[in-house]
């Protein structure tokens, strides 16, 4: 590949602004390639392929020129980044003809292919539409069969037993419905019927990677979170991608308390942290218990910062059981076992 | 659990050893007459009137009973939930740790 022909310096010189700030190769490189996957991720909009190959810029003069490729395209101006990875914004009208027509070229195809990802988005939510006819029937005859299989067991036991099949047959039939629409609503109510009704295996584990692939945002999810939480990496990704205010705030307790649970003083850092948080955004959201977290989360940090292995232990201030004023530190010296029981 | 903590008092009586209690009854007098038929030989803090959500059990984040927590001679938590065997265990290394060298062995008892 082809290094800038001519020195930074004189495209300086004919007026080709310098870049807005100086970054190192090796970030820009991690910032492109995030912004890169945020640009395909959030706004579903790519750059036409043809555009990602580096290409030979001119100025109007004809005497400077730059390899880059196209970053950004805005009204009047265009973003480029060069071979060494430092940014530059050029006017149009201070490129050659050619760069002007493939920037026009670039423009065009850029809007032909929102309006196509636009038309497929619209296209899948239609889609799915059109497959709740087939869902409901999918689900009428899961509850007949179910209200039959109750007619017809004799204990509670039994009839547990013999649902569970039909529940992972009609989670597959379901999952299998909503396959092509993976973030149509359907496929929500779909993804939900599954966890709800106790699926397992594969069918339960499409379901929960969906939700959280797709629906990390939808207050719908709430119930779901303990179930999400059983499994440490959907919760950690639950967390990191959820929006909704109490989706966010359930998950980052949820998260903190799993990552407490083993008394890792590792994590204790990153519990701390997680906890921190709730208590300061999250403190007015309420579980599905509706408990409001800032209470459990002040609890539990006070927990992870006091009764953790390795902590010396709170004090305990009080009176025995003849009404006799004592305190746990009366016993340092001492080997304690702290019995917290009840004669019931 | 009775027979298990009452064998530990006794056997460790002479050691630089004590079993406390947190005690989440609700009715004083009623644990009071039990401690005495049952021979419970241990003391125990008063969690008050509200039982399990006395202000001791809620400091200690304590959520489920029994919970236990096992402290060394500074003070630190070197053991939770540890029990039964897991219990002796514990005890028998931290008291090492102290130079005391113990064998914990409990008689066959039934729970009264």
């Amino acid at each position: 590949m082809t290094q800038e022909l001519t020195p930074k310096i004189e495209l300086h010189r004919v007026g080709w602004p310098p870049s807005h700030r100086p970054v190192s190769r090796s970030s820009i490189s991690r910032w492109q390639i995030t912004l890169a996957t945020l640009f395909v991720i959030c706004c579903g909009v790519t750059a036409p392929s043809w555009s990602q190959e580096a290409r030979t810029w001119t100025d109007a003069s004809g005497k400077f020129s730059v390899e880059a490729t196209i970053k950004e395209l805005k009204r009047d101006s265009v973003v480029l980044i060069l071979t060494d990875g430092t940014e530059r914004t050029v006017a149009l009208d201070q490129l050659s003809e050619a760069d002007r027509r493939y920037a026009a070229d670039y423009r065009k195809t850029m809007l032909a292919e929102n309006a196509a990802k636009k038309k497929a988005a619209a296209e899948s939510k239609q889609r799915g539409e059109d497959l709740k006819d087939e869902l409901q029937s999918i689900l009428d005859s899961f509850n007949q069969r179910e209200e039959q299989l109750k007619q017809s067991g004799t204990d509670a036991a039994q009839i547990r037993n013999a649902r569970q099949p039909l529940v992972q047959e009609t989670s597959q039939q379901l999952l299998k419905l909503v396959e092509a629409v993976p973030q149509s609503e359907v496929a929500r109510d779909v993804y939900i019927w599954v966890v709800r009704n106790g699926a397992q295996g594969t069918e339960a584990a499409t379901a929960i990677e969906a939700l959280v692939q797709h629906f990390a945002d939808s207050p719908e999810i709430l119930p779901f979170i303990g179930l999400i939480a059983r499994d440490l990496a959907m919760l950690e990704k639950l967390q990191s991608k959820a929006k909704d205010k109490a989706v966010k705030g359930v998950a980052t307790f949820m998260l903190a308390r799993q990552l407490s649970s083993a008394d890792n003083p590792a994590l204790e850092e990153r519990v701390l942290k997680l906890l921190n948080e709730v208590i300061s955004k999250y403190a007015d959201v309420s579980d599905s218990a509706r408990r409001p977290l800032g209470p459990q989360a002040e609890r539990l940090l006070f927990a992870v910062e006091n009764l953790s292995i390795g902590k010396v232990a709170p004090d305990i201030i009080g009176s025995d059981l003849d009404g006799v004023a004592f305190k746990l530190s009366d016993y340092r010296g001492k080997v304690v076992v702290l019995d917290f029981w009840g004669d019931w | 659990m009775y027979p298990h903590e009452r064998s530990l008092v006794k056997q460790l009586s002479d050691k630089p050893f004590a079993l406390i209690g947190v005690n989440s009854d609700r009715e004083l007098e009623q644990i009071r007459a039990t401690v005495k038929e049952k021979n419970l030989n241990w003391r125990s803090f008063w969690n008050g009137p509200e039982g399990t959500g006395g202000p001791i059990s809620a400091q200690w984040n304590v959520t489920g009973w029994p919970t236990i927590y096992i402290l060394d001679e500074h003070g630190v938590i070197r053991y939770k939930n540890a029990r039964g065997a897991d219990m002796d265990k514990a005890l028998t290394k931290l008291l090492s740790e102290m130079g005391h060298s113990v064998q914990i062995a409990h008689e066959a008892e039934g729970d009264q």
